[in-house]
């Protein structure tokens, strides 16, 4: 009758272990999923390369009508070019500006950590803005864009975190 | 011992009506269960379907072919359903067979040009369809060389329709290039008899890439049984033609683009007019352009399953007329380096 | 008897306790199907919200375009400026609910700045439980004097 007994109730405790494990699996896979998220990877890895697009086809409203494109390539050759707005300024100062004015009222005004370079050898950026000072220098997406120029390429990179 | 069986007995009653009870607990929760998990698979392959519309709005002259679990997708006016999972739309432009039935999609993309990009145009259908085109002219040829290579299609010419062989295909589609407009040959059918009448049709052109008339026509027995006359405009529509085996899939999928034509008219007319206003140089002659753009809205048509065969005709003609003077025209601004129409 | 009785009473007890698991069972499994459900509609809720950016960037009726030829992540102003008056968008929205559902599209002129937006599509949902928005720069071309601006797409999926 006793070994009866517990024999049943054996097999309870058994039946229970079982149930539980089984809810530990269905917590663990199912209730603790991170739900993807589509809408981040795809305006990461499209804002970097959209936004530099954009702006180096952007006209220059008050510079001859020249694209970015083009006052960058001045910028990194002879600085010929000046732009007259409120003052007189030149082709790299001109595109400092403009790029300083359109990030604050992107990437900044929508809390995004970047880094922006226009350069012919990296180690001496011709520009470089940049928010906050130094930017994850690991975690980055970025997007690279070659302006040839007379003595080779030149590249602007936008760098976002 | 009477006592004994009669517990004995009673057990057993009670064993077998709370066994029933369970059994039947347990039936009725897996029925619901696949009954839910079948209207979730159809409503995957629903999204499948309503992604690839999306894609067809945002690239052109594009063909895919897509694997998607079993199933048959029926295709009505504005509509699309799998099983009882089903998707209403506004204005859908999509030329395709009524169902569709397997476990592959093959979807084309194409724009319509008028002369603008008005629309594009999303076509579906399966490897189960067969198209047999028929026809020696350049309009038989052009069908063929449209149609993309993933279809199960084959090209024979007029005098070569005996080479046609039963493949034991789920539907089969003849596409005749006529200038006679008549009826397709009832021989064509010989090999088909065994068919479901609905699984064979038949569409007949008469014209050229610009513009013709289409008649529809459907087995019936032994014979073709006509379902109605329409028009096309463009390489886009009579290729929707061809896709479309009902003359109402076809002719709502053409009222929704000729809406969308009239949308995007307004919006030229709007910019030329503009344009025509600011732009000082006297060698940029937007006018001309103007009077074009009011014709093409003019020409639209609402409705084409209203209008009469004459009245879509002329309408038809004025719009192909209207697009050729407006690509002319935009060709003479670009000589003169004004700011294009389009 | 009364053994019988009482073993009949301690079965028809079990089979009660073993309903009462299932039921409370069941009870957990819908909860966590309703809500894999919700995460499901979130996700469906993202995907329109970039369908519908990437539509309004291809639409024949805002795309810059040389003689047919497509210019990518570009709009024409002139006929940004057309869709976007009152009365063409009131007479395009049922068309364009299709294609937006419940959002709120608008673009901004960045640079050179300029005050104000353009407001291409406005259907919000009353009692929305919240909204992505996704911002997209692209440009903004002039035909009259063909210049190129630096304009901001700006989409609100508003989620039920």
């Amino acid at each position: 009758m006793e070994k009866k007994a517990q024999m049943e109730i054996l097999g309870l405790a058994i039946v229970v272990v079982l149930v539980l494990i089984a809810t530990i699996f269905v917590v663990r896979f199912i209730l603790l999923k991170t739900p993807v998220n589509y809408r981040q990877g795809f305006v990461s890895a499209e804002l970097a390369s959209n936004t530099l697009n954009t702006f180096l086809k952007t006209t220059a409203a008050d510079c001859s009508l020249l694209t970015m494109t083009e006052l960058l390539q001045d910028c990194a050759q002879s600085e010929e070019l000046s732009c007259r707005g409120i003052e007189s300024l030149n082709s790299c100062k001109y595109v400092n500006d403009t790029m300083k004015g359109i990030l604050a009222q992107t990437l900044e005004k929508w809390s995004i950590k970047y880094e922006f370079l226009a350069y012919v050898e990296s180690s001496r950026p011709l520009i470089r803005l940049s928010n906050p000072e130094n930017p994850c220098p690991a975690d980055k997406r970025s997007k690279i864009f070659p302006i040839p120029i007379k003595s080779g390429t030149m590249y602007v990179k936008l760098g976002i975190c | 011992m009477n006592k004994r069986a009669f517990e004995i007995q009673f057990n057993w009653l009670f064993v077998l009506i709370a066994g029933a009870a369970i059994l039947m607990f347990f039936t009725v929760i897996i029925v619901k269960q696949k009954g839910v998990s079948e209207t979730y698979a159809k409503s995957t392959v629903l999204k499948s379907v309503e992604s690839i519309i999306n894609s067809a709005s945002v690239t052109t002259d594009t063909v895919k072919k897509e694997e998607i679990p079993a199933s048959s997708i029926e295709i009505g006016c504005n509509r699309i359903s799998v099983g009882r999972v089903s998707r209403q739309y506004q204005n859908l432009v999509l030329f395709a067979p009524q169902a569709t039935n397997g476990e592959d999609i093959i979807w084309q993309t194409m724009g319509f040009n008028v002369p603008y990009r008005a629309a594009n145009f999303l076509y579906i259908t399966s490897q189960q369809v067969r198209y047999i085109i028929i026809g020696d002219s350049d309009l038989s040829k052009e069908i063929n060389r449209s149609l993309p290579s993933e279809l199960n299609k084959g090209f024979y010419s007029a005098s070569g329709t005996s080479q046609i062989k039963n493949n034991n295909d789920q539907k089969i589609r003849f596409v005749i290039v006529s200038n006679a407009r008549n009826a397709p040959d009832a021989s064509y059918l010989q090999k088909f008899q065994k068919m479901k009448d609905s699984d064979v049709t038949a569409i007949v052109f008469s014209g050229n890439s610009e513009k013709g008339t289409i008649d529809f026509y459907r087995k019936k027995e032994n014979i073709w049984e006509k379902e109605g006359h329409s028009m096309y405009i463009g390489k886009a529509a009579f290729i929707g033609a061809v896709y479309s085996d009902s003359k109402e899939l076809y002719e709502c999928s053409m009222k929704n683009a000729f809406s969308r034509l009239r949308i995007v008219n307004k919006v030229y007319i709007e910019k030329t007019t503009k344009l025509k206003n600011d732009i000082s140089n006297p060698s940029c002659n937007y006018q001309a352009a103007l009077e074009e753009l009011e014709l093409i809205g003019d020409s639209s048509i609402l409705d084409p399953a209203t209008l009469d065969i004459g009245q879509f005709q002329s309408k038809i003609n004025n719009l192909v007329s209207a697009s050729k003077s407006l690509s002319d025209e935009n060709k003479e601004l670009q000589r003169y380096s004004c700011p294009l129409v389009y | 008897m009364k053994n019988a009785q009482i073993q009949i009473g301690e079965t028809i007890a079990v089979l009660f306790v073993f309903f009462i698991l299932i039921t409370i069972g069941f009870i957990f499994y819908s909860k966590v199907i309703r809500s894999n459900i919700e995460i499901e509609k979130d996700e469906l809720s993202q995907l329109q919200s970039i369908a519908a950016a990437q539509k309004v960037l291809f639409m024949p009726e805002l795309q810059c375009s040389e003689e047919n030829i497509i210019v990518d992540s570009c709009i024409d102003l002139m006929k940004l400026r057309a869709l976007s008056r009152d009365t063409i968008r009131k007479e395009n929205e049922l068309h364009y609910y299709d294609l937006f559902g419940f959002s709120s599209i608008e673009i901004t002129q960045a640079y050179p700045s300029q005050p104000g937006a353009y407001i291409l599509y406005s259907k919000p949902l009353a009692g929305a439980r919240s909204k992505f928005v996704t911002n997209i720069p692209m440009g903004l071309y002039d035909a009259a004097d063909r210049t190129r601006k630096f304009g901001i797409l700006k989409i609100e999926t508003f989620i039920s």
